[in-house]
């Protein structure tokens, strides 16, 4: 198999401090991956790395197969859409979008309208070709950027947060837009964000980074039903943790005691490699914690004093002190909202199908 | 309020009375009907402006000083942009000593700089014509001014619009001619002014290094006031008042002098 994009061993070390540590990734023609992670994780290091405006420290990165090392970021025919769009402050609208078909010696100025025209119906951008950058409104700013970066059909695009300088609206919008519009073309894509939401929507596979490392990759979905550590599921979306140590195992299932004394059955799978006093986690979003369960005597029963009421429109937030160290969040549906405010004792129940093994 | 505001007023013109007085009396005089500057002036005459422009020496003078001004602030803007961009570039240590050898030609004393070029013109001096050896002395008297207001340029440019360029397609070489020198046109631009008017009006240096055929205009206004103190001396002030005046006004205008500092 080809790929368009190939990381092996990728790592990128400043002195005493590893910003990327053996970084591999493959990515396939047409595909788009977001890096995903907080900031200082290393995502943006590797975009650079990939761009070629950083060297590596080690290992080798391959743009359709070629060996890009030492290879100038000219030379590597890819282009890139910057978070602060970066467009040439000097240069008209038209002449920002033309500049890498320029630099790629295309100068028959009739060609070069023809696709700078095709590129702004694509990005709907028309009838400002002649205004300054500075006189563009910040949405406009950023679709000249992508058409800018688009036109030159490079072998991989590569974005650096690009809409964290737009509004929430226009950003939910654009991010829909910038997936079509790379689906369309077939562009191979690389994708940095911090915004969970925004890999999530964006992405065909995202790459969780964390610490220079890539935690986990996997598909939008699975990285929110299945975590493979506790950063990813703290990092995407709410979850609450159980720490604890094997009690039993039988199959798929097994029952965990937690540091704040429950007693927990839990569905997961690999279950048959833990042994009995093997320290687990379990980890459970908060709209998967259902209330209710006073007086039964089964496991999965957790009680706790609610300490916060945090409404939020269509759910309710509930902060539980329930003595397992961090408070757990419960979301419930506004419509089935428990009658319970602060200092009050509210029961509730996890579904053992629900509950996610993480690492550590 | 009232009172605060007529006393601002009253202040601020004082203020432009006393920068510019000196310079309303070189004007005036200029048009005074007497072979002597005399204050206040007597009669009205413009012969001295007509004298100004016909007379050859002054002329030649005043062609002398601006090709040694253009060809000496072309010097100091190439080498200057390209020191100010090392230096915005560069984490290196030594960056601190290049800065302040570069910025020295500003706080060193200028008499002090005549001698060490007098002195080093000495020793190479067979290899220059005395033109050259002005072009070169002004151009090294001019670099500092090139180098702070281009390096004021750079503090605020971003370095994505180097790295977006490159991304892009274009060579480094290709970059900085369309990329970052535009960026920056507005400090050199800047440089380029303060320079010329530091060459043009120079008179330190070249009462040490002048020759025969280097009598620059600055020099001519001095050794011709010493022989006859005439409103010519005052029209040719006035002059270049106005071309002076006309020159901000257009810099201002099209890139904003302000904003350099």
């Amino acid at each position: 198999m080809d790929y368009q994009l190939e990381l092996t061993n990728v790592a990128k070390h400043y002195r005493d401090f590893i910003a990327v540590d053996n970084v591999d990734l493959q990515i396939k023609k047409g595909e788009i991956i977001s890096l995903l992670g907080s900031s200082g994780c290393g995502k943006t290091t590797t975009l650079r790395m990939i761009a070629g405006l950083i060297d590596p420290t080690r290992g080798t990165i391959r743009i359709q197969g070629q060996n890009m090392n030492g290879v100038p970021p000219h030379k590597r025919d890819i282009s890139m859409v910057f978070q602060n769009y970066a467009l040439f402050p000097h240069l008209s609208v038209y002449e920002n979008i033309v500049y890498g078909l320029k630099m790629r010696k295309i100068r028959d100025k009739k060609v070069l309208m023809e696709r700078a025209r095709e590129m702004m119906d694509i990005v709907q951008l028309s009838g400002v070709e002649n205004r300054l950058p500075r006189e563009l409104s910040g949405g406009q700013q950023q679709r000249v950027s992508l058409a800018r970066a688009m036109i030159v059909e490079p072998k991989v695009m590569l974005f650096d947060e690009p809409l964290s300088n737009l509004d929430a609206k226009l950003r939910e919008r654009t991010r829909v837009e910038i997936r079509n519009l790379l689906k369309r073309m077939n562009v191979t894509a690389i994708y940095v964000t911090h915004d969970q939401e925004e890999a999530l929507t964006i992405s065909d596979r995202i790459a969780v980074m964390n610490k220079g490392k890539i935690e986990q990759i996997t598909v939008p979905t699975e990285l929110y039903t299945k975590p493979a550590t506790k950063f990813i599921a703290g990092f995407v979306g709410h979850a609450n943790f159980f720490e604890g140590t094997v009690q039993h195992v039988d199959g798929d299932r097994i029952l965990v005691k937690s540091k704040g004394g429950h007693l927990i059955q839990a569905v997961v799978p690999g279950a048959s490699q833990l042994s009995f006093g093997k320290e687990v986690t379990l980890a459970i979003r908060p709209e998967n914690i259902l209330a209710g369960g006073a007086g039964e005597n089964r496991p999965n029963l957790v009680s706790g004093t609610v300490t916060a009421r945090i409404y939020l429109g269509s759910t309710v937030r509930y902060l539980v002190d329930a003595g397992e160290g961090k408070e757990i969040e419960i979301d419930l549906q506004t419509k089935h909202l428990v009658d319970c405010g602060e200092g009050d004792t509210i029961h509730f129940s996890l579904d053992e199908n629900n509950l996610i093994l993480v690492d550590r | 309020m009232k009172l605060t505001s007529l006393a601002g007023k009253l202040a601020r013109f004082l203020v432009y009375l006393f920068l510019l007085s000196p310079l309303l009396v070189v004007v005036i005089t200029a048009f005074s009907d007497t072979n002597r500057v005399v204050f206040p002036p007597r009669g009205f005459t413009l012969r001295w402006f007509e004298r100004a422009v016909h007379s050859a020496e002054f002329n030649s003078s005043l062609l002398l000083s601006v090709r040694i001004a253009v060809v000496s602030v072309v010097i100091a803007c190439v080498l200057g942009t390209m020191v100010s961009l090392w230096f915005w570039k560069s984490n290196s240590r030594a960056k601190g000593i290049f800065e302040s050898v570069f910025l020295s030609p500003i706080i060193i004393p200028t008499i002090i700089s005549a001698v060490a070029f007098l002195q080093y013109f000495v020793l190479f001096g067979g290899l220059f014509t005395n033109y050259w050896k002005l072009c070169l002395t002004y151009a090294v008297i001019q670099m500092p001014y090139v180098i702070r207001t281009v390096t004021a340029n750079l503090v605020g440019l971003d370095t994505s619009f180097e790295e977006a360029s490159l991304v892009l397609g274009a060579s480094p070489v290709r970059t900085l001619f369309h990329v970052t020198l535009p960026c920056i046109r507005q400090g050199i631009v800047g440089g380029a002014v303060f320079s010329f008017v530091v060459a043009f009006d120079e008179c330190v240096i070249i009462l040490f290094m002048k020759s025969a055929k280097t009598v620059t205009f600055p020099l001519r206004l001095y050794s011709y006031i010493t022989e006859s103190f005439t409103p010519l001396i005052s029209a040719y002030s006035t002059l270049f008042i106005i071309v002076a005046a006309a020159v901000i006004y257009l810099v201002e205008k099209k890139i904003g002098l302000s904003k350099l500092y």
